[in-house]
């Protein structure tokens, strides 16, 4: 992998089962122990041979119909899943938020609860006490940070988990949605910040998002994702009009 | 296989301070609710206690060397409640935090681990219960409570080790969820908790012995009802196997892991 690469794919597939919940067999289980390879019976490829490379300090964004694999790429980045076949190589650390609020308890006040998460992220709690105040003053809920979590509102639990894991300063960062929920000010801010990020050279963000806007916004480049295949790469503008063309004629 | 137990053990390193949170958010969680909150981790060992020397001192006459009984037990079970819940706790741990394990990335050993943790404190809670004991029947503290600490480490090592597996196995075998409960009560009669090793005739005695339980239970009773420097014999099995099981609990938890997500 070269030095200048952030994210490689290199013929990667992965195959799901859909519906309830994959229960593989003995034998399954025990091919699997033995060769570490996936479970191959499933028969829905959520990704089929894909091949991408991001460099780092680039912002790409991810664009597709829902279920067409967007996620999927993410959490194999993130090693929570591995492929079927094929590689995925990264370089550097990686943080990101797959969904809002994974991670957060809502028993625990706003405070308990960036400890909570920053220990998930691997943040010493001497680590977290410097930074807690950047990151409060970043989501902007200074007032809330001793109530419990639950009377939080669904933007300001996007607001906190954003910006606890912006604060942990990753390589690679991830985000899959989240910023949806935010109100326009605080999104805007985010699109600020994550331009702001890259441009240090070694820092690179991966974007996924329906909301187009915020996309053109701050990815230098897209790819777009359709049924578990790269249907197109290139400059943000030119791919994100034909994705929206190609959705208003689907919509039709 | 791209794992070592060295390379684990950095990332693991990395990691600790989740251990703590995930053991403070157990433990929280589990005595919050509850009215006599954290008695409970010792309620539990003293009414087996009562029950135990009622039936097997009084109605049984179970022989202990001298010792009185509830203490004799007490010892025992506070040690045995320790290793069957790394069993039973260990065994749900993973499919417990099954949505966590999907979104976010964080070595997944952390999650049982954190439960032996949890055990071990529910453990040096139902250890004041022992030193209340003793002063009560006024044994006297001899100068090889200097050894504890060896044998609680070779507790330490088999409690991680049991989570580690349970864990694992359990997402092979999801049925085992069920089956653990049961095993560990079994288990337990295989282990000198209501009876000592001192009343059991070779062959058996030996048998025991190949129950890695056996040598951490013998241990604390020989240190603290008897005064007594425990057999190294036995405490090096019991180390031995805890050892042993550790390394394979490491592989197959490795192997498991990476599969976590796509089967919870």
């Amino acid at each position: 992998m070269r030095l200048k690469v952030a994210v490689q794919f290199s013929q990667v597939t992965k195959k799901f089962y859909r519906g309830k919940r994959y229960q593989p067999s003995l034998v399954e289980w025990l091919d699997a122990l033995f060769t570490g390879k996936s479970f191959d019976k499933p028969k829905f490829k959520a990704l089929d041979r894909v091949s991408f490379e991001i460099k780092k300090g680039q912002v790409l964004g991810f664009v597709g119909s829902n279920g067409a694999g967007k996620s999927t790429i993410l959490k194999l980045v993130m090693k929570i899943t591995y492929p079927n076949s094929g590689e995925v190589e990264t370089q550097g650390s990686i943080a990101g938020l797959l969904e809002l609020g994974t991670g957060f308890h809502g028993n625990l006040t706003g405070r308990e609860n960036v400890y909570l998460y920053g220990s998930i992220l691997g943040f010493s709690r001497a680590r977290v006490r410097e930074i807690y105040d950047d990151i409060v003053e970043f989501a902007g809920v200074e007032e809330s940070m001793e109530s419990p979590l639950k009377q939080f509102s669904s933007g300001m639990v996007a607001r906190l988990g954003f910006a606890v894991a912006i604060h942990l300063n990753p390589d690679i960062l991830v985000i899959d949605e989240v910023l949806a929920v935010g109100d326009m000010s605080f999104q805007e801010k985010c699109m600020r910040f994550m331009k702001d990020y890259c441009r240090d050279p070694k820092h690179t963000v991966l974007f996924v998002s329906h909301n187009v806007e915020n996309v053109k916004m701050i990815c230098d480049e897209v790819i777009w994702i359709e049924q578990g295949r790269v249907k197109k790469r290139g400059k943000t503008k030119t791919v994100v009009e034909e994705y929206i063309k190609f959705q208003r004629k689907r919509e039709v | 296989m791209d794992y070592s137990l060295k390379n684990s053990t950095v990332e693991f390193w990395k990691y600790k301070y989740l251990v703590v949170t995930f053991v403070t958010r157990e433990l929280k969680s589990r005595y919050r609710q509850a009215k006599l909150g954290i008695a409970w981790a010792i309620i539990q060992p003293l009414f087996m206690t009562l029950v135990f020397t009622v039936i097997f001192s009084k109605f049984l006459g179970v022989s202990t060397g001298g010792a009185p009984y509830p203490v004799f037990s007490y010892v025992a079970l506070a040690a045995w409640t320790f290793v069957a819940r790394t069993i039973t706790a260990g065994s749900t741990s993973l499919i417990a935090n099954g949505t966590l394990i999907k979104k976010i990335y964080f070595p997944r050993e952390v999650i049982p681990i954190a439960t032996a943790v949890s055990a071990m404190m529910d453990f040096l809670i139902a250890s004041t219960v022992t030193v209340v004991l003793l002063f009560l029947y006024r044994i006297e503290i001899g100068w090889q409570v200097v050894l504890l600490p060896l044998v609680l480490l070779v507790q330490m090592i088999l409690g991680i080790s049991l989570a580690l597996v349970t864990s694992a196995v359990t997402i092979i075998f999801r049925d085992l969820e069920f089956a653990f409960p049961f095993l560990v009560q079994l288990l337990m009669y295989a282990s000198p908790v209501v009876y000592s090793v001192r009343n059991i005739a070779e062959p058996f005695k030996t048998l025991l012995f190949l129950n890695p339980v056996t040598g951490v239970i013998e241990g604390y009773r020989s240190i603290l009802v008897y005064q007594e420097v425990p057999n190294m014999m036995y405490l090096l099995i019991s180390a031995g196997f805890a050892v042993v099981i550790f390394m394979g609990a490491f592989h197959v938890f490795k192997r498991v892991e990476r599969y976590l997500a796509d089967v919870i």
